[in-house]
């Protein structure tokens, strides 16, 4: 497998990766760092999995959607559209200029005065810089690069800052995150903030963080983003589902980034 | 009967979040081509609402002693709503051993309708001994007025006020329709 650069650094982080006990500061628990935060301690999804579950996202070898990540490393060099660029034109080497990125995202786009997801960035870096195309919301190409840039990130903590230009839109994610909806009339504060860790039907409840999509999901058979996985809640819920970019969606995804903050990216995750 | 409550737009950020509507646009689409009912729910779910009479509780603050229906509840067919999770899909969130005991381990898909269960709500054995059959019925139909606890995660089954943002193939129904109510009501009873 050629990897260079990239997979010798992420060979590295992983290393240290395989005998993660609670208490790493990966699966958790991580103390909050607000007062208004609705959790007393934060878990990773990676915390409620299963041994199998999570071995799977240990070894590379063994993540399906690790397939995804390698193919995100060859768009990340391809170019394409009238400009005749690549993600590499500008940015060069993503293990050191993507690295972090996805502890910041959602982030402030002042350009628009609204958060802007890591998949809405990478098609308006392509729209406008590279005049391509933008991906499809879901398609494996943005799946591939979303995986790529957000891998860099792996083992850093997510950190979303509550205030400045963000305050609004997060607290816009956080009524939509306590409102309940749908025919079953719940809201996703009350399985994930109440109800984590015990049993719905035959599915353990986590509490609903975000930081290790896209993630491969058993029950999917199929990797999938984060508007995935949130349209699968609404959909129990019985509730209408979000639209890929939406301001809804992104202000819910910002509050759930602001509520995992201090969690570890762990990108692509492994889920039952 | 009045229409499940719609999300209301307050500009465009507020809009945006009445997410259902491109769903929405399509089920009206299919419906104009295919000529035929609106699409239901689920298995148990209709539009037709019964309505009833509350009064106070022995144990709760709030009971429907009058049954919805003039036939009589039938507990078996009330255990399989009670199982199957395209109706009561009670066992999402409850223990009830009566239902668990009939998984058959051998069959998958026996396994998935009642071999496994949640632990959001309280186990359902005995629950026939500790309610009458009228606060029982109010639980099933509306646990919000049920339980001193309105803030309860469990689901009206018949009742759907204040509702909002529901998916387009569930608008205007109710989970569940007034006999299929007094069928599990029935074996509810039975769990002592
Ligand atoms: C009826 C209970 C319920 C409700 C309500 C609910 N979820 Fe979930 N959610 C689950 C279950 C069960 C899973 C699968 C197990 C897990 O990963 O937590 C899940 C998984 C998730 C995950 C993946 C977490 C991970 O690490 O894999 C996220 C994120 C999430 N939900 C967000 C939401 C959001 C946002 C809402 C509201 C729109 C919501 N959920 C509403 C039950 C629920
Ligand atoms: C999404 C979760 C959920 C579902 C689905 C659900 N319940 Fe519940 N139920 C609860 C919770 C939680 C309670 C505890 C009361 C509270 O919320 O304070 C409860 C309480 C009850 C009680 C009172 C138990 C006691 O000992 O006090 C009964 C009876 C009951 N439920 C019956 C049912 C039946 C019958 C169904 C299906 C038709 C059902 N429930 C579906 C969550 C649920």
């Amino acid at each position: 497998m050629r990897r260079g650069l990239a997979g010798a650094l992420l060979a590295a982080v992983l290393w240290s990766a395989p005998a993660m006990a609670a208490g790493d500061g990966r699966t958790g628990p991580v103390k909050p760092a607000s007062a208004d935060h609705p959790l007393k301690e934060l878990w990773s999804g990676y915390y409620y999995a299963s041994p199998e579950i999570r071995q799977m996202q240990d070894a590379d070898a063994d993540n399906p959607a690790m397939a995804l990540y390698n193919k995100g490393e060859a768009l990340w060099k391809k170019v394409e559209g009238r400009a005749k660029k690549s993600c590499a034109s500008c940015h060069g080497n993503a293990t050191k200029s993507m690295k972090g990125a996805a502890t910041r995202f959602p982030a402030y786009l002042p350009l628009t005065k609204k958060p802007l997801a890591i998949e809405g960035r990478i098609n308006l870096c392509r729209q406008k810089f590279m005049q391509a195309r933008a991906y499809p919301p879901e398609s494996e190409a943005m799946l591939a690069l979303s995986i790529y840039v957000r891998r860099q990130s792996y083992g850093q903590a997510i950190n979303i800052p509550g205030d400045g230009p963000l305050k609004p839109f997060v607290e816009k994610g956080r009524t939509y995150f306590t409102s309940r909806r749908g025919q079953l009339d719940i809201a996703c504060a009350q399985c994930h903030d109440k109800y984590a860790g015990k049993l719905y039907r035959s599915e353990k409840i986590s509490q609903g963080h975000p930081n290790g999509f896209p993630a491969y999901r058993k029950s999917w058979k199929k990797t999938g983003s984060l508007l995935r996985q949130v349209n699968q809640c609404l959909a129990r819920m019985r509730a209408g589902p979000l639209k890929p970019g939406s301001d809804s969606f992104v202000n819910l995804e910002l509050y759930l980034a602001w509520r995992a903050n201090g969690l570890q990216i762990e990108t692509p995750a492994v889920r039952e | 009967m009045k229409p499940a409550l719609r999300t209301i737009c307050i500009g465009a950020m507020a809009c945006a979040l009445a997410a259902g509507s491109a769903a929405d646009t399509r089920a009206q689409q299919t419906k104009s081509v295919k000529k035929v009912q609106a699409p239901r729910c689920s298995a148990g779910a209709t539009t037709r609402l019964v309505r009833y009479k509350v009064e106070r509780g022995e144990a709760l603050p709030a009971a429907i002693p009058k049954p919805l229906t003039r036939k009589p509840g039938d507990a078996a067919r009330g255990l399989e709503a009670a199982a199957d999770p395209g109706k009561g899909n009670c066992l999402a969130c409850h223990s009830i051993a009566k239902a668990l005991a009939k998984a058959d381990q051998s069959d998958p898909q026996s396994v998935r309708t009642y071999g496994n269960h949640g632990e959001v709500g309280p186990p359902l054995n005995g629950v026939g001994g500790r309610y009458t059959p009228g606060e029982l019925r109010m639980i099933v139909v509306d646990p919000k007025q049920a339980f001193p606890d309105a803030e309860t995660v469990m689901p009206a089954y018949h009742a759907r006020k204040g509702v909002k943002d529901v998916v387009a193939r569930c608008r205007n129904q109710v989970m569940l329709g007034a006999q299929t109510v007094e069928d599990i009501v029935a074996f509810l009873e039975e769990l002592k």
